[in-house]
């Protein structure tokens, strides 16, 4: 097992080779940091260059790009509340609490070190497990991996919430939008309503930014507010993230072990492996009512699972020569155009290859958290910015990389209709990663469902797998224990409450109607969900028949809980209509009312603010994907507070609107080759 | 407002370290080796100022592709890219680019449709896969009619075959053998794609005299097929040829019986095909192997000459030995054939594509 490894400490330590590993680190932390290009697009893009190299640095090369993503990600989750991929959405529902709390530095170093602990773990496990892989691998099947979709979806939205009711909806949301497109192994084109843009299904790019970006900066740039409500940092605040680490070693020891153990199973993916250690961090935790809500566990268990993951996926390449996702499949070609068979004859003749590999992941995961570390206090002033200056940048990056993804101008309508999505869920109470991770995951449990019978000869007799049923009771537990949960906390609130104590108001209450929010507004959004989910039900009557099954079993419930939803909120309309001085919808003052250039400069009404949304698709329709963005960060600055710039105000502005174009046309056009939308003068 | 931090200095360092870093592995790759002269397997390309090819200095060539990076095509065009860049300057004499552009998208309909819909001066070409243009076609009403597209030239063909763990008990290790097996219970047959040629194929494979039996389960991926078939799950895997034989050397538990195509491989020569082993409504079958190539091709309406030169310089670009060695280490045989070869299918492809429609996922 040890064979080769004294070799691979010697070409590890060869300057030339850290070089190499230390520039893919880099290069892959700015992919996974720019929307649109992923660590796995640049190491398709970047083989070539590995034409030229020894097969060692080739490999040292690529999984250090493949590892340099996992870490970026959760910066970005932590600081703006983006997500820099599917599998970093848990890190946001505690990271960006703790960034408002201006806590941003403690929850970077934590999730720095968690992650270099996983990386850790997950490298050593897969040293120990040479000798087993393919048994452990094999043990799973399609039955084991749809039980363990579903397993993700239901953690996510029973955690990511204090309405399990309002969660489930927003999973079963996604998972009803992750039906559109093609389904090959049900052979039918979905609710793509004819557009050739839809039949790959919702890409993640547009979503993503759409969901979590736009929601948050929009809040902020109502109010000109910073990420940090205090307006300041906590100083010293990476060591204390550090320790907070180490302070919790079961944490990150389960954590890394969940990671490992799903990252084994080749497709299930990331989303799985940080939600189910998310969900087993809050249920093991002291003080479960805090996550959501700037816990630190809860950034450190889905950090620590992330990275350890990367082992897990890397023991099905080595293995069998099976990939686990996009960046696994790419090194498996890279495998062939290096004559390096996987499987058996890897380990009989290239174990020095093997210990590189699993040692350069170790190097490029461990680079990036001290890199996270050293750089941490430097970042986290990006909170202190007025979100006037960076809701700009997001938008036009985020423009750009929906572009760039699809190579359409469809996706930025499709980031706009997820953000307006995203805006309106938040402001109603239902929680947005569940709704991310269901449609993530749907293909996953569908694609399965269908495999597993279609391998059973059309019997369902897979469903009594004894790990399918170990993980269905699972499931069962986790939906249960909330509810238990609250019930013996409303115990315990009543005895308080009988011996004079005033309990925890807040407890067993499942807050599907927010006191707070607009009520018709939530009235219009729920039953148009209602009506859409309807549709769509109908819709699947012109369905093939398997191709319908899934849909209707995932939109039946839905549509239940939505019209559960509608009729409640109508009740709460009727109740508070009745009430003196009912709330109204908080419009700011009109145009051609008096105070309406001081109330622009105060809190901004949602027209102007979802107006300035609008002007950046005028701006790329009118000047191009490039042009028409960089131009709009200058405009925004300007203008979206009327008031007369400064000379300061309009040189930032110029400034940050030509660094953008510069920094996009290089990345972009001249790197990658993208050819962007001139726009109506082009 | 803003100051000028050392964060800012900092990310925008690594910025410029990271596109220079890129832009020279770029320039690598645009500059490949020329194949040696005196190799004889590669005509010597020479300007061609007898044609009006209509090419000027600073013109880019883009080459689409409909997947996403990393896939087999393309790893294709990135090969071929520099090889072909190399023979347009030389044939062209002037300093053209040819850059890659990745449309994925509707099952590469996206790329398809944007090579079918650019103008036709040449700069705008494409590598597809021929059965899933005609598929498009025929069952997604794409917008072009795939035997007007101008057919530049074949790549490859993509051989199919079976692969089949070693403890399948067969009467025979070979098609005959797994038809025979199916007679007396369904095969579980794995099959990866929709609207491809393997699932036409599987088509065919049922009727046409040769009537295979199976129980069909449907893969996103061959790697899905061969983890399921590891689990002894599959009985047969159904897929290209060059990628069934890596897999059946990467694990040894499995191997790959026979092919589909009209005549035995030169990667494969032991291998026997279905018209070796006599099979009844064999032609039918090898015909529409045959017919299963990666083809470049461009709009409607390029002009001869334009189109001559780009014959010539994919045919160059091909044939370069560097290239070959390249394309082979993926396991892949690179076999030129002329733009003609493949045009000449596309009617076969069309019958096969109509007449199986609706046994095809709609």
């Amino acid at each position: 097992m040890f064979d080769g490894s004294l070799e691979a400490l010697q070409i590890l330590a060869d300057p030339r080779f850290l070089l190499i590993v230390v520039a893919a680190t880099t290069i892959g932390t700015i992919a996974a940091i720019l929307p649109g290009i992923s660590p796995g697009t640049m190491m398709a893009l970047l083989i070539p260059a590995t034409f030229g190299m020894d097969k060692y640095s080739a490999f040292g090369f690529l999984v250090a790009l493949m590892a340099a993503g996992g870490f970026a990600g959760s910066m970005t989750s932590i600081l703006l509340n983006v997500p820099g991929d599917g599998i970093n959405a848990a890190t946001t529902l505690d990271g960006f609490p703790m960034a408002r709390q201006g806590k941003a530095g403690v929850a970077i170093a934590a999730a720095a070190t968690a992650s270099a602990i996983g990386a850790v773990f997950g490298a050593v496990v897969l040293i120990l497990s040479i000798p087993v892989m393919r048994q452990v691998i094999l043990a799973f099947g399609p039955p084991e991996f749809f039980a363990l979709a579903i397993a993700g979806v239901a953690l996510i939205a029973t955690v990511s919430t204090r309405s399990p009711l309002k969660g489930l909806t927003a999973g079963l949301l996604g998972m009803a939008l992750g039906f559109i497109g093609i389904n090959y192994t049900v052979g039918g084109t979905r609710f793509t309503m004819g557009m050739l843009e839809l039949e790959d299904g919702i890409r993640l790019v547009p979503a993503l930014i759409g969901l979590f970006a736009i929601p948050e900066l929009y809040n902020l740039i109502k109010r000109n507010e910073t990420v940090s409500h205090s307006g300041e940092a906590v100083k010293g605040g990476v060591m204390k993230g550090v320790r907070e680490v180490l302070r919790r070693p079961g944490l990150v020891l389960r954590s890394s072990v969940i990671g490992t153990f799903i990252g084994i199973m080749p497709g299930v993916g990331g989303s799985v492996a940080s939600w189910v250690a998310y969900f087993a961090a809050q249920n093991s935790s002291k003080d479960p009512d805090s996550f959501g809500k700037g816990n630190i566990e809860g950034v450190i268990a889905p950090e620590a699972s992330m990275n350890a993951k990367e082992g897990g996926s890397m023991v099905s390449v080595l293995a069998l020569g099976l990939p686990a996702s996009v960046s696994t499949a790419i090194l498996i070609t890279a495998f062939q155009i290096h004559g390096v068979y996987p499987g058996a004859q890897l380990f009989a003749r290239e174990m020095t290859l093997v210990w590189v590999m699993i040692l350069a992941l170790v190097f490029a995961n461990i680079t990036t958290s001290i890199l996270g570390l050293v750089f941490a206090n430097q970042m986290v002033k990006i909170t202190l910015v007025p979100a006037v200056v960076i809701a700009p940048i997001i938008f036009a990056l985020g423009a750009i990389g929906s572009f760039a993804d699809q190579r359409s101008l469809f996706g930025l309508f499709l980031m706009l209709a997820f953000g307006t999505l995203g805006i309106v869920m938040g402001r109603y109470g239902f929680p947005r990663p569940p709704l991310l991770v269901g449609m993530i995951l749907l293909s996953l449990a569908e694609t399965n469902f269908y495999r597993a019978t279609q391998i059973s000869r059309g019997e369902l007799t897979w469903l009594t797998h004894p790990l399918v049923l170990i993980i269905f009771a699972l499931i069962i537990l986790a939906i249960l224990l909330p509810a238990v949960r609250s019930m013996l906390k409303q115990r315990n609130a009543n005895a308080a409450k009988m011996l004079g104590s005033d309990g925890d108001e807040e407890s067993g209450e499942d807050e599907l109607i927010n006191e707070r929010t607009w009520l018709p507004g939530q009235l219009v959004f729920t039953g148009s969900l209602f009506l859409v989910e309807s549709m769509m039900f109908v819709a699947t009557f012109s369905f093939t028949h398997d191709a319908r099954i899934f849909p209707q079993i995932v939109l039946a419930p839905l549509i239940f809980l939505t019209g559960f939803l509608t009729l409640a909120t109508l009740r709460a309309v009727i109740r508070a209509s009745s009430e003196p001085g009912s709330r109204m919808p908080p419009m700011g003052a009109l145009p051609w009312q008096a105070g309406f250039i001081r109330s622009l400069r105060e809190e901004r009404p949602d027209w102007w603010v979802f107006g300035w949304l609008l002007v950046l698709i005028a701006c790329v329709w009118a000047f191009g994907v490039l042009v028409g963005s960089s131009l709009y960060i200058a405009l925004f600055i300007v203008l979206f507070i009327p008031r007369v710039p400064t000379v300061r105000t309009l040189v930032i502005a110029a400034a940050l609107s030509v660094g953008m174009y510069t920094l996009c046309h290089l990345a972009f056009e001249v790197a990658l080759g993208v050819r962007f939308y001139g726009g109506l003068f082009a | 407002m803003i100051r000028t931090s050392s964060l800012g200095r900092g990310v925008a360092l690594v910025a410029a370290a990271a596109i220079a870093l890129a832009a020279c592995t770029g320039g690598a790759t645009t500059a490949p080796t020329t194949a040696p002269a005196s190799d004889g397997a590669t005509a010597a390309p020479t300007p061609v100022p007898s044609l009006d090819h209509g090419f000027k200095n600073g013109d880019v060539l883009t080459l689409i592709t409909g997947t996403n990076p990393g896939g087999g095509f393309d790893f294709n065009l990135r090969t071929i890219q520099p090889f072909f860049q190399d023979a347009l300057q030389e044939l062209t004499g002037t300093d053209i680019r040819v850059v890659v552009e990745n449309l994925p998208g509707g099952g590469q309909r996206v790329g398809y449709e944007a090579v079918a819909r650019a103008t036709p001066d040449g700069l705008t070409l494409g590598l597809v896969s021929h059965p899933i243009m005609v598929g498009h076609q025929i069952l997604s009403g794409a917008s072009y009619d795939s035997t007007q597209l101008t057919h530049l030239a074949q790549s490859e063909v993509s051989n199919k075959g079976f692969l089949v763990p070693k403890a399948l008990a067969l009467p025979s290790r070979d098609l005959a053998g797994l038809i025979e097996r199916s007679q007396s219970q369904p095969l579980l047959w794995g099959v990866a794609g929709a609207r491809t040629d393997l699932v036409v194929m599987t088509a065919l494979l049922k009727e046409n005299g040769v009537n295979l039996n199976i129980d069909q389960a449907n893969f996103d991926s061959t790697s899905d097929m061969v983890a399921s078939m590891l689990r002894g799950e599959l009985e047969v895997i159904w897929t290209t040829l060059s990628s069934i034989v890596l897999d059946a050397q990467n694990n040894p538990e499995l191997e790959v019986i026979g092919t589909t195509a009209c005549e035995r491989q030169a990667s494969a020569p032991d291998l026997p095909t279905i018209v070796d082993e006599g099979i009844a409504g064999a032609a039918a079958v090898c015909s529409m192997a045959d017919s299963s190539a990666r083809v470049y091709i461009g709009p409607v309406g390029i002009p001869a000459d334009t189109a001559a030169v780009l014959e010539e310089a994919l045919r160059i670009a091909l044939e370069n030995p560097e290239h070959v060695a390249l394309a082979a280490e993926r396991g892949v045989l690179i076999e030129y054939q002329p733009g003609s070869v493949p045009l000449a299918n596309v009617q076969n492809l069309i019958d096969v594509y109509t007449k199986y429609k609706d046994q095809i996922a709609p």
